[in-house]
């Protein structure tokens, strides 16, 4: 404005006190109310209430991050989430004693705390339950999992075991070869150690392993390479720890299925 | 802490009540704003589903913390260890925590003491103002957090019933199939069997379900038998009214066509 033919005299120029452009210069405080002035000096939005919040904030922030990183890494979010739960329900009653005061009518003060116990306890609820449920959820998938591979294990190590016995007594009377010689017939010339499993896809983790032959028994296990089984210290035949075994016996009698782990 | 209340001034008005007009209008928009922003997350209006599970699951960290341990569950299923979390994954719910739990109660309880504080004093109100505008924020973040709770946790309890139950039915059901397999093993080898080992010598003709697997804490088991097939019935032992039935045919395979679920099964 400085040269220019609109320039107001120094003495005339409006002064402001903040840059808001809601503000009068309160040179014109004769247009302003009293009210509004004293509003803007005793309770700056900003000023001493909005510190207190700041504080309140960092407070919280800062005691509910530290819980919360406390327990550490893992797989889940859980660890961390129970543990700033405790800084976070302080916290949050410490914020509900301290604000929920006078001037806040009584009325108020009741209505709030009734709103506060009730969406506490709902949250408490869906927190704790939701918790409870996905473990749960989790523990089903791996119990899941067993009986499928023991269902499937079931299913097929009898099968070629129960065909070797209907040939062998389809023979007749007169066996011109013995249960050994009928089994490695139909399976190849297997030996001990070998997996009579034919892999359904890539990646297909299970074994039935050919423990020991004789010519009228033949033992197969069934293994899983990661399905865990009843006993976790169980030592698995292929070098494992705690995993899924089962054993089928085949003699001229017939078959017998036991489950190892 | 200690607070320092403010004393009224001797002008200012009598304490009125907190649930004036204004308040109440004030109330009633910022709740239906809040639900129709719920509704159109939650019911994936407008196709934002992405954008409504992400804020389901934003809002409540344990929603966050849940499909985790799922997830994990499902790498385990497949035979992967599941993997240590990352630091975007876990300042993802530690910031849904913030947001809804410490933030928006803060910004709205202390906003809500300062306005009442200034009306109070006599100051009239705006929402222009930094402190309406601070309370108009937390209040908005805490209805998002607290309108849906109540709901929300009846829903949840109601979705876990269901899902145990569900998993109960199905668990029994699986169990009564691995027994089938059982039973059809030892029908088959019956069958193959010489009569002078105890077998039927080609038929299935004189076979009894062996002592101690026609009662198990499954189901209960009958098998019909003819020469060349054999069809076995459970009946639940859990829910009596389920059943499952299956036949075997002479080369001890299941019939496929043969399979019937009835009841709790169905």
């Amino acid at each position: 404005m400085k040269g220019s033919k609109f320039a107001l005299p120094k003495d005339r120029l409006p002064i402001y006190r903040s840059r808001s452009r809601f503000d009068s210069p309160i040179n014109q405080r004769s247009t302003i109310s009293a009210t509004i002035l004293r509003r803007r000096r005793d309770t700056p939005a900003f000023g001493k209430g909005g510190r207190m919040i700041v504080l309140w904030l960092l407070t919280g922030i800062a005691a509910v991050s530290v819980a919360y990183f406390l327990p550490g890494n893992s797989p889940e979010l859980w660890p961390g989430l129970n543990a700033a739960a405790i800084p976070l329900i302080l916290y949050l009653l410490a914020l509900f004693f301290y604000t929920l005061r006078n001037p806040i009518t009584r009325k108020a003060r009741i209505i709030a705390w009734a709103a506060i116990l009730l969406v506490g306890a709902a949250d408490a609820w869906s927190w704790v339950g939701m918790d409870e449920e996905t473990h749960w959820q989790h523990d089903q998938l791996i119990r899941i999992r067993e009986v499928i591979v023991r269902g499937i294990m079931q299913s097929q190590i009898p099968d070629a075991l129960l065909k070797t016995l209907e040939t062998y007594y389809q023979q007749g009377p007169q066996k011109k070869e013995t249960l050994l010689q009928v089994f490695q017939r139909l399976n190849q010339h297997v030996t001990v150690g070998t997996n009579l499993h034919k892999p359904d896809f890539a990646g297909d983790s299970l074994a039935y392993i050919v423990r020991s032959l004789s010519d009228n028994q033949i033992v197969v296990l069934g293994l899983h390479t990661y399905c865990t089984g009843k006993r976790a210290d169980f030592k698995n035949y292929n070098g494992l720890t705690g995993m899924v075994q089962v054993k089928c016996t085949l003699t001229e009698k017939g078959l017998t299925y036991e489950s190892e782990n | 802490m200690n607070q320092k209340t403010e004393v009224p001034r001797a002008d200012s008005p009598a304490q009125t009540s907190e649930f004036s007009p204004d308040a109440v209008r004030i109330l009633v928009a910022l709740t239906v704003s809040t639900l129709i922003l719920v509704f159109v997350f939650e019911r994936n209006v407008f196709n934002l589903n992405l954008y409504g599970r992400y804020l389901h699951s934003f809002i409540f960290p344990w929603v966050l913390a849940g499909g985790q341990t799922i997830g994990n569950g499902l790498h385990e299923f497949s035979g992967e260890t599941p993997a240590v979390l990352s630091l975007a994954e876990r300042l993802e719910a530690l910031l849904s925590l913030m947001i809804g739990f410490v933030i928006g109660p803060t910004l709205f309880f202390f906003g809500w003491q300062h306005k009442r504080k200034e009306r109070a004093s006599g100051s009239a109100d705006s929402v222009l103002k930094g402190s309406g505008v601070i309370f108009t924020i937390g209040a908005i973040l805490t209805f998002l957090i607290a309108l849906p709770s109540v709901p929300a946790a009846l829903m949840r309890a109601n979705a876990e019933h269901q899902l145990r139950n569900a998993q109960a039915i199905q668990s029994n059901k699986d169990a009564i199939i691995n027994e089938f397999d059982v039973l059809a093993n030892s029908a088959f080898q019956f069958r193959i069997l010489p009569h002078e080992l105890g077998g039927g010598s080609g038929s299935f003709v004189g076979y009894v379900i062996p002592h101690g697997m026609s009662d198990t804490e499954e189901a209960s088991y009958i098998a019909m038998v003819s020469a060349d097939t054999i069809a076995f019935q459970a009946r639940s032992a859990k829910y009596p009214s389920a059943t499952a039935r299956c036949v075997l045919n002479k080369e001890g395979n299941f019939v496929p066509t043969e399979w019937r679920y009835n009841g709790d099964f169905e």
